[in-house]
């Protein structure tokens, strides 16, 4: 009934002890960002079936219910179908060099567009899956410390990407406590009568509506809280200041096996990418 | 009787890494016009019944009974069971969400379109049940009033219900010594004056021994012990390993036991623990009397 945590499921790190959490953060998320980019490069289905072998040893490695995993590609997977559609509909190519399937006024299927269309969404259903992986696999501490490690070159030429990935981290750890405020509120009006599981899409969507202004008040009384604790304990860059770890990221030989991996993976894919027609 | 779990299961993110067991095989049961009372340490399960008995959750096993009626049955109308019963939920403060007092508490009554001359009646006498005054507080802003204060806004929008049922999650927690006797003082008023039936859950004995009239003990999902707060207290030892804070007459008890050995624990006030020591002492003293004689 009440219960939307339980569908929110991106992003919530699973500590099981696998050898991918305990990797090297910034491995994973030097891994991760490769990945991104190749998966937005490739456009042939042969690399993407390459990946996709990838992606199950990645899924062994990680210990992870792969059930769990697809579930949580649920919810989108309505407006991905929709998506898909109107880029067929609507596919126009550059060279005008179509196989007509099915013509209509202005709607058209053609079999490029069909092609064309799947690989997008291929390339979204991939991305997705290697973002929550990530956010699977590392904890919210080796996330910001990987990513400081990673971007702090930038920090020497006086771009605060500390202070950055600190707004990143806050507001992800936001989440989880909104879902739980929003939670509050919807079984306080619940007991006082409100029914959230009843009427069209438009109902249930204004019975929402009177909880964002609580929410609002609730969530700038957090995060003053947050500043006077942060102000407290002497958060904050002054000259001469260095924020120390007492956890010291290593870079041991699984994530020099791994990193290979993946830039094996992407080298392989990009070739068979120009050579392979499809 | 108003409600009985019969061998209920719940698991929170059931289907996920995360799931959690919350209740496992609880059975209780729930009588009319009486003070019911649930304790048990952090994780017992107690919101979780909180949840179910307010019908905004469903028992992943066994059954939840209403007046008799099954809860989850298609046939039964959740209304019958939002409209019986309030919920002050923990922290109550937390569950006000309109602007003004006034607009908070007659949420419920124009939710259930009554007129509006019976809803503002409604909202006076909620308000002046919860000691409020309603010329003074229905026009105030919500969030400007205090924490006791909120806590009484809060029960005043339930009891603008016209529930049968009260149901208090831990509603002392985080009051002053003062604002908890004053607290438990409505509540009883309330009992008396409403005709209500109470379910008051809470982590410590301290609360409920004076104001409950069935306890259920709770630990992991399952029911621990059970009985009136006088058989309660005579397992001191018992509640003491499930880390359930005794209430002060039955610790003092339970600490005189090593000179005292044949106190009884289960004292429910300081007076009554007075008149244990005085006999006890002076059996006490006779013997070593006679042993000396």
């Amino acid at each position: 009934m009440i219960e939307i945590s339980r569908n929110i499921t991106f992003g919530q790190y699973i500590n099981n002890g696998s050898a991918l959490a305990r990797m090297d953060p910034r491995t994973k998320l030097l891994c991760a960002v490769l990945l991104i980019i190749l998966f937005s490069f490739l456009s042939s289905f042969i690399a993407f079936a390459i990946c996709l072998l990838f992606c199950a040893l990645l899924q062994r490695t990680s210990r992870i219910p792969t059930g769990y995993v697809l579930r949580s590609f649920k919810p989108f997977l309505g407006f991905l179908a929709f998506i898909f559609c109107i880029e067929v509909l609507f596919y126009t190519s550059a060279t005008q060099n179509k196989t007509l399937l099915w013509h209509w006024a202005f709607l058209n299927i053609s079999w490029e567009g069909i092609t064309r269309s799947a690989m997008t969404i291929v390339r979204v259903l991939f991305l997705y899956y290697i973002t929550s992986m990530l956010l699977f696999a590392t904890s919210l501490v080796d996330l910001t410390d990987g990513m400081e490690a990673l971007l702090s070159p930038l920090q020497k030429i006086g771009i605060p990407a500390n202070a950055f990935v600190m707004v990143l981290v806050i507001a992800f750890k936001f989440v989880p406590i909104f879902v739980t405020e929003v939670e509050r509120l919807m079984k306080a009006q619940a007991a006082r009568g409100v029914r959230f599981d009843q009427g069209n899409f438009i109902q249930r969507t204004t019975k929402l509506a009177p909880l964002l202004v609580p929410l609002f008040i609730s969530g700038f009384k957090r995060a003053e809280t947050l500043s006077v604790a942060m102000e407290a304990r002497c958060y904050g860059g002054r000259p001469g200041w260095r924020r120390s770890k007492r956890r010291e990221l290593h870079f041991d030989r699984f994530d020099a096996t791994v990193l290979g991996l993946t830039l094996s993976l992407c080298l392989i894919t990009v070739v068979i990418n120009f050579v392979s027609p499809i | 009787m108003l409600f009985e779990l019969k061998n209920v299961y719940h698991t929170y993110m059931r289907g996920t890494p995360f799931a959690v067991d919350s209740l496992r095989g609880l059975s209780l049961s729930i009588p009319a016009g009486q003070t019911t009372a649930l304790v048990g340490p952090t994780k017992a399960g107690k919101s979780t019944v909180v949840d179910m008995l307010a019908g905004l959750i469903k028992p992943a096993a066994g059954t939840l009974l209403f007046e008799g009626d099954d809860v989850f049955a298609s046939s039964f109308d959740i209304e019958r069971i939002r409209s019986s019963v309030g919920i002050v939920f923990q922290s109550p403060e937390a569950q006000i969400f309109e602007d003004t007092v006034g607009k908070d508490v007659s949420f419920g009554p124009r939710r259930k379109k009554v007129p509006l001359a019976e809803s503002r009646r409604l909202v006076k006498e909620a308000l002046e049940a919860v000691g409020l005054d309603y010329e003074d507080f229905r026009s105030r802003y919500t969030y400007a009033l205090s924490g006791g204060q909120k806590r009484r806004v809060a029960i005043a929008g339930v009891l603008a219900l016209q529930p049968k049922v009260i149901v208090f999650d831990e509603p002392s927690a985080g009051l002053d010594p003062r604002g908890r006797r004053e607290l438990l003082e409505l509540i009883t008023r309330l009992k008396q004056q409403q005709n209500l039936s109470i379910v008051y859950v809470s982590s410590g004995l301290d609360d409920v021994i004076g104001l409950a009239d069935i306890i259920y003990i709770l630990d992991q999902g399952r029911l621990a012990l059970q009985g009136t707060p006088r058989e309660i207290l005579t397992h001191a030892a018992e509640l003491a390993s499930l880390d359930i804070a005794l209430p002060e007459a039955t610790q003092i008890a339970v600490t005189l036991r090593d000179i005292l050995p044949g106190i009884r624990t289960d004292v429910l006030s300081l007076d009554e623990l007075e008149e244990e020591i005085i006999k006890n002492a002076t059996v006490g003293a006779q013997s070593t009397i006679d042993k000396a004689g």
